[in-house]
């Protein structure tokens, strides 16, 4: 891979006719803000696992730190959710997002310095809301526990993120859209339709308590299924299709499934709320099992386009394995949604940490995987230097695979043991709370491989911008000092 | 021209409009979300009630003030005022300089007090 060289850069600007960039000098357009996202998102996921760590220590270890006051149970837990919410999968998100506006719509990033502009206080967002939940200033609602006062922040940020990536859609030069496009135009219109709902209705305004827990449940389900799910499904259509070098197999069955996609994802999410009008958990329980029909379509459709083809890039290629991990993650998600659909099942494990086993494998094995896959793939791209340790490479998925399943076996079990418990009246409360212990540890042990696997996967990162660095200005180098 | 298959990429002036509406519908939640609030909000629960008693207890609390900060005549017929508790606590330390003529003034001014109110001449 080569930079693209000056000439051809002055050249080609966007709103010339028959501009048809090639790959290196689209990616060359995405180079520093993208790299700025990505480098700062892999770091607030280093911070969210420390926090994650810290808080499942606590749970078998109550006595540890409880003397200070902002590292108690509630805020460091509160931490290592926000963290891992706003500071990795978003931001991660949105610049996996804009590089593939830019890829698949053939054309330069739009406003580069916009987005720069928007990643720098997408991050002081993130800084601000960690520093407001440490101080005591948190919000009670899932997935919305940073101060009320960091939404706006947040909202600006997007602003200037998402209008590069809509104008970047907007200024492609290639005609079709491809099903990746589809997911990512519509989760760029729901982060900030979601966030000024919260934002107004859980922040700004008093309204009657009974709302609330309807509006926080509605907003963290749409926040993870219908802004962070449709990137990463965006990231597996473009995937499979790449990696085995063929067309997608079915592009009818994609449409099928996208629109039923997003008409089932709205809706789900209050199936495990009590207190609230009997219609709604029952219309997300059947929503839930609604939604199995496009996810075996997007199933059907990957397979088809993915078996047999291309075997020996595939092998090669490191995203492959995140990308298919990601794929039979959001399968085994759809199935364990649907579990907790039936109400016999939801008596038993609905009130435990069954529910959070749930909410970790969606976050990391289906998101986050697929989001792996595509910035091994991206910041090569972006840097032009390949990622320096191919060992460490191996090592991030090994230790992040075997962390992230032990973490969800041990919470899925664990939630069993403890619904079990709780659901016989003759035993002690403190004995049900003992027999999980040994599953917490468990889980501890699990974040602290997955953690090690992200230092790891960070280190990488870190030796790469390093190298870019002296290839491209020289820093670094001895030569330069003397 | 657009070549088959692809588009050519807008221009500067067409891209800023794109850029105007494309912003306008990531604000308009936002403002759908507000005017339904403002139009639609039903309160709070009991908020009648609520007010009924603050202004009650606002007007007590404007009573007790007035009373312990202003003088004033409470009979004239006995000749009983009321005096700012500042003035009233600093007389009680004059008075009881001399402990014996404070409690027999007491003791007087509370029989005075308390003695029934004759009746006016003219009846």
């Amino acid at each position: 891979m080569t930079a693209p060289t000056t000439e051809i850069k002055n050249e080609r600007r966007i709103g010339a006719a028959d501009v048809h960039p090639l790959p290196p000098e689209i990616d060359y357009s995405c180079r520093t803000p993208l790299t700025l996202l990505i480098a700062c998102s892999l770091l607030w996921l280093v911070v969210s696992l420390l926090f994650s760590v810290l808080a499942s220590i606590k749970m078998h270890a109550p006595g540890m730190m409880a003397g200070v006051e902002a590292l108690t149970y509630g805020r460091v837990a509160a931490v290592a959710s926000s963290t891992l919410l706003y500071g990795f999968l978003s931001q991660a998100g949105i610049a996996i997002a804009l590089w593939l506006f830019a890829r698949m719509g053939r054309t330069f990033l739009i406003l580069p310095n916009a987005a720069i502009v928007g990643g720098i206080l997408w991050n002081l967002g993130v800084l601000a809301g960690v520093g407001g939940i440490m101080a005591g200033g948190m919000n009670h609602f899932p997935a919305y526990e940073m101060p009320s006062w960091t939404t706006p922040i947040f909202i600006v940020a997007f602003l200037l993120l998402g209008l590069s990536g809509l104008l970047t859609f907007v200024a492609r030069t290639e005609r079709e859209l491809y099903p990746s496009t589809w997911f990512l135009f519509a989760s760029f219109f729901v982060f900030p339709w979601i966030s000024a709902v919260a934002y107004l209705l859980l922040g700004r305004y008093r309204i009657r308590p009974v709302l609330e827990p309807i509006i926080s449940t509605w907003y963290a389900n749409q926040f993870v299924l219908l802004w962070l799910a449709p990137i990463a499904l965006a990231v597996i259509f473009y995937f499979i299709s790449k990696l085995s070098a063929q067309p997608l197999y079915s592009r009818q069955l994609a449409v099928f499934s996208f629109w039923l996609y997003l008409l089932g994802a709205t809706a789900s999410g209050f199936q495990n709320l009590v207190a609230v009008p009997a219609w709604m958990p029952i219309l997300s329980s059947t929503v839930n099992w609604l939604l199995a029909v496009p996810v075996a379509g997007m199933l059907y459709n990957w397979y088809h386009t993915w078996a047999g083809h291309n075997r020996a890039k595939k092998q090669k290629d490191v995203s492959s394995k995140y990308v298919v991990f990601s794929a039979v993650a959001f399968l085994v998600m759809t199935v364990l949604l649907g579990m907790l659909s039936f109400r016999q099942i939801d008596k038993v494990v609905g009130l435990t940490i069954f529910v959070t086993g749930v909410s970790t494998w969606t976050l990391y094995g289906f998101i986050g995987m697929a989001f792996f896959a595509a910035i091994y793939h991206i910041a090569p791209r972006l840097t032009e230097i390949d990622w320096p340790s191919p060992r460490l490479t191996k090592i991030h998925f090994g230790l992040t695979a075997a962390g992230l399943v032990l973490v969800t076996l041990a919470l899925l079990l664990g939630g069993y043991v403890q619904g079990a418990g709780i659901n016989t009246p003759s035993l002690p409360f403190v004995q049900v709370a003992r027999r999980v212990v040994m599953f917490i540890g468990i889980n501890s042990l699990g974040l602290i491989l997955m953690l090690v696997g992200q230092v790891g996967l960070l280190w990488n990162l870190i030796l790469m911008l390093k190298s870019c660095a002296i290839r491209c200005c020289g820093a670094g180098r001895k030569e330069v000092a003397r | 021209m657009a070549n088959h298959g692809t588009y050519n990429s807008p221009g500067g002036f067409k891209l800023t409009i794109y850029g105007i509406v494309i912003a306008a519908c990531f604000l308009l939640m936002f403002y759908v979300v507000r005017g339904m609030y403002i139009k639609n909000n039903p309160g709070r629960v009991n908020s009648a009630r609520a007010a009924e008693r603050v202004k009650a207890r606002n007007e007590l609390r404007e009573k007790t003030t007035t009373a312990l900060l202003q003088g004033g005549m409470i009979d004239t017929n006995k000749g009983i005022v009321r005096l700012p508790i500042a003035r009233a606590m600093q007389l009680t330390v004059e008075a009881y300089q001399n402990p014996e003529a404070a409690r027999s003034n007491l003791v007087a001014r509370a029989q005075k007090a308390a003695e029934p109110v004759a009746p006016p001449s003219f009846e």
